[in-house]
Order: C-alpha cells, then structure tokens, then sequence
C-alpha cells in the first residue's frame, strides 16, 4: 500500500494506480470508489518514485 | 498501519456513472479528469470482481503483473467450454482504460455511461458462465 499527504488538505491518501502522465488515481486508503485524479506535484512523497501494484491487478 | 481490504463493490460502478455524468456537463480539464476516474473505475470494477469470483470458484488468480494475463487465461477456457466471446469483451475494457486512464485519450462521457451499464452486466454473466461450468465439472465426476 503506497500511501501519501496531500499537501493542501493534509489527506492521506493510497495510491491506487499511476498514469502516464503526472496524475495518480488516489484517495482514502482501501476505498477506490472515491478514488479521483491527483497531481504529483499535491502528493509528498512523490508517488513516481513508489513501487505499487495497480489495484485491479490484486 | 495495517493494509485495509479494498472496498470492490458495486458503488465503483455508481462513482464511475457519476463521473461520466459530471464529465458531461464541465469543461476541460475538470471533464477530461473525470472522464479518466469513469474509466478507472470501471476497469476497476471489472478486473477485481473477475479476480475475486476466479478465485472463490478455484481459477487462481494471482497478485500483480501475471494477473491480466492469468484472468484473460481463465476467460479464453470459458469461451472454449461455453461457446461465449468474455476474452474479447473483457479485452475491449481494458483497451479503453489503457487509452483514457493511462493516455488521456477517453471516449465520450455517453460511452463511459454506457461502459458502466454494460461492465456489471458482464461481469454478472461471467459468474454465471463460472457457476455453469462448475456444475458441469460436478456432473462429469
């Protein structure tokens, strides 16, 4: 599980999946059906240097 | 922080009708995100129902990259025994993730609304694919 702060709201948020672009699809940990589409750039750390497993594939 | 088990129900498949909804009536970039987050959930939805019921039924399924692969496996030996087309439809989802999620290149909201009609009715007919070809295993032993 890869989680990270939104800068501007002080959220945790999981990373659910990484585009590729500079968007992530994140929101609250385990509820992907709130999922939306964040910038890296609003996320610490910076969710491209993470390692995860795209949730559909688990 | 103990990993919490992911909430793969069928809301995904309301969020994702809302967000081509919201898609439709806003402007980019606000709409070209949401058309995005439509087309994740309903892959979303679609690869981790089908992983699920795989599983519980005893086609496994394994975690990360050799999923796709292993659940497009299960879905080819479904077509063979039942005379059913899921590969290619299952295929015709991810196709449209790839592009739209990963690429930004989306279909129109309409389309993503009727995509998420047509992925719970899909997935719904695989379980019962699952479940006919389990009762003709039982029957054949």
């Amino acid at each position: 599980m890869v989680l990270v702060r939104h800068r501007l709201t002080g959220e945790t948020l999981e990373v659910f999946d990484v585009a590729l672009d500079d968007y992530v699809f994140a929101g609250p940990p385990g509820e992907p059906a709130k999922g939306r589409m964040v910038h890296r750039s609003e996320l610490d750390p910076d969710p491209f240097e993470a390692v995860l497993t795209p949730w559909h594939d688990r | 922080m103990q990993p919490r088990p992911l909430r793969t129900v069928v809301d995904l498949l309301d969020e994702a009708a809302a967000e081509a909804a919201r898609a439709g009536r806003t402007h980019p970039p606000e709409s070209d995100l949401a058309r995005r987050q439509a087309a994740e959930k309903i892959w979303g939805y679609v690869a981790s129902e089908l992983n699920r019921t795989l599983r519980a039924t005893g086609f496994p399924v394994e975690v990360g990259p050799e999923a796709h692969e292993m659940r497009k496996k299960w879905l080819r030996e479904l077509d063979r025994a039942l005379g059913r087309n899921f590969a290619a439809r299952h295929d015709a989802f991810a196709d449209v993730h790839g592009a739209c999620f990963y690429e930004s290149r989306c279909p129109t909201p309409d389309l993503l609304a009727a995509m998420a009609n047509e992925a719970r009715a899909f997935v719904d007919e695989v379980k019962a694919a699952l479940v006919e070809v389990r009762r003709r295993g039982a029957r054949a032993a």
